[in-house]
């Protein structure tokens, strides 16, 4: 039986801990605010309904930066397969090609940047989220990952040369 | 001698022990193949920090409020009336479901086996369950032409059972003997 006020204090301790974190995270995976929200919502939810005991405060961050994480990437999942779906059936050009007359160079800046984060792979993609929006510690993202800091190393690196490179193939202007 | 790439990786996220650091702040001091590597990962950095997340005043406030209120209503709600995945719940009751047809086939046959046996009636009024019919092939070998045979149909008429008569698999079953 939960003890009325007192969970829901603490509860809202833990969310106040790691809501800014979350909502950064999960908003560069899914590209929506909305979105973004509702999963933090969803995580928060199911935290305190599995009412799991954590050792320490930073246990339950990492629980709930895995569960955002992976709630994250099911809904961008779902939504590439829609959207490649219904481009089959308009039979569409890629995204790619639709942003020829933005003459602003900030937002294709963060056009450009936004499309290269998006085409990496999912375990390189989670891993530069987790540390450039995140801001987590190579051993953070460890623990949030369930991988060795090692492991976290290579891939942070790898996924930093996998995104210049993309981005140098395209111009871009950086203020 | 450079560093590897990933040391360098590491060095910009400051994530190398005192020691490492300090021996690659000193080589980059004078090496602008490696401080190239060091300020490319810090324009990848620059540049992800240009797409960041859109100000939402109050949206902390806003989302906490949420969650408090679907906590609360379950909360009020009680057991039975929690959220129960709709999946796990079909999933749980076809399983039973199987179960339970599974258990009542099983008895169902046990109880009508010896009922659906079919026999054999002879004129002497003896009768041959098809389970010995070696013992009837045997009594018509060694009879004359004269005999008169009655095939006796089962009691109930449940030929349905399993899909097909079972008196007719019966005497599939001989004849394929």
């Amino acid at each position: 039986m939960r003890d009325g006020e007192d969970e829901i204090s603490n509860f809202k301790e833990v969310y106040e801990s790691i809501f800014p974190v979350l909502i950064k995270v999960v908003y560069h995976i899914v590209g929506s605010m909305e979105v973004a929200e509702d999963i933090c919502q969803e995580t928060f939810i199911r935290f305190y309904n599995k009412n799991i005991r954590f050792p320490s405060l930073d246990e339950s961050r990492y629980w709930l930066i895995r569960v955002a994480k992976n709630l994250a990437f099911n809904y961008y999942r779902r939504r590439e397969r829609e959207y490649r779906a219904v481009k089959r059936l308009r039979n569409e050009k890629p995204l790619a090609d639709d942003g020829g007359l933005d003459f602003i160079f900030r937002e294709e800046t963060e056009k450009i940047v936004k499309k290269a984060l998006e085409s990496l792979p999912e375990k390189l993609k989670s891993v530069l989220v987790l540390k450039e929006y995140g801001g987590l510690s190579y051993r953070d993202i460890a623990k949030v990952l369930h991988i060795s800091e090692n492991n976290v190393k290579i891939r942070v690196f790898r996924a930093r040369t996998a995104l210049q490179q993309k981005i140098d193939k395209e111009t871009v202007h950086v203020f | 001698m450079c560093f590897d790439d990933q040391v360098l990786s590491a060095f910009y996220d400051e994530e190398l022990e005192e020691i490492w650091k300090r021996k690659v702040a000193e080589h980059l001091e004078s090496c602008p193949v490696c401080s190239a590597k060091v300020a490319s990962f810090h324009r990848t950095g620059v540049l992800l920090s240009s797409v960041d997340v859109p100000e939402k005043p109050f949206q902390q406030n806003a989302v906490w409020e949420r969650i408090r209120h679907s906590v609360s209503t379950e909360q009020e709600l009680g057991f039975w009336s929690k959220r129960v995945s709709i999946v796990r719940t079909i999933g749980a009751i076809a399983a039973v479901s199987i179960l339970v047809f599974g258990i009542s086939l099983f008895v169902h046959r046990k109880s009508n086996d010896s009922s659906l046996t079919p026999g054999i009636s002879l004129s002497s009024g003896e009768v041959i369950q098809t389970g010995e019919i070696g013992s009837f092939i045997k009594l018509v070998s060694d009879s004359d032409d004269s005999s008169v045979l009655f095939i006796q149909l089962p009691d109930k008429t449940d030929f349905k059972f399993l899909g097909e008569p079972q008196f007719l698999r019966e005497a599939d079953y001989v004849r394929g003997r």
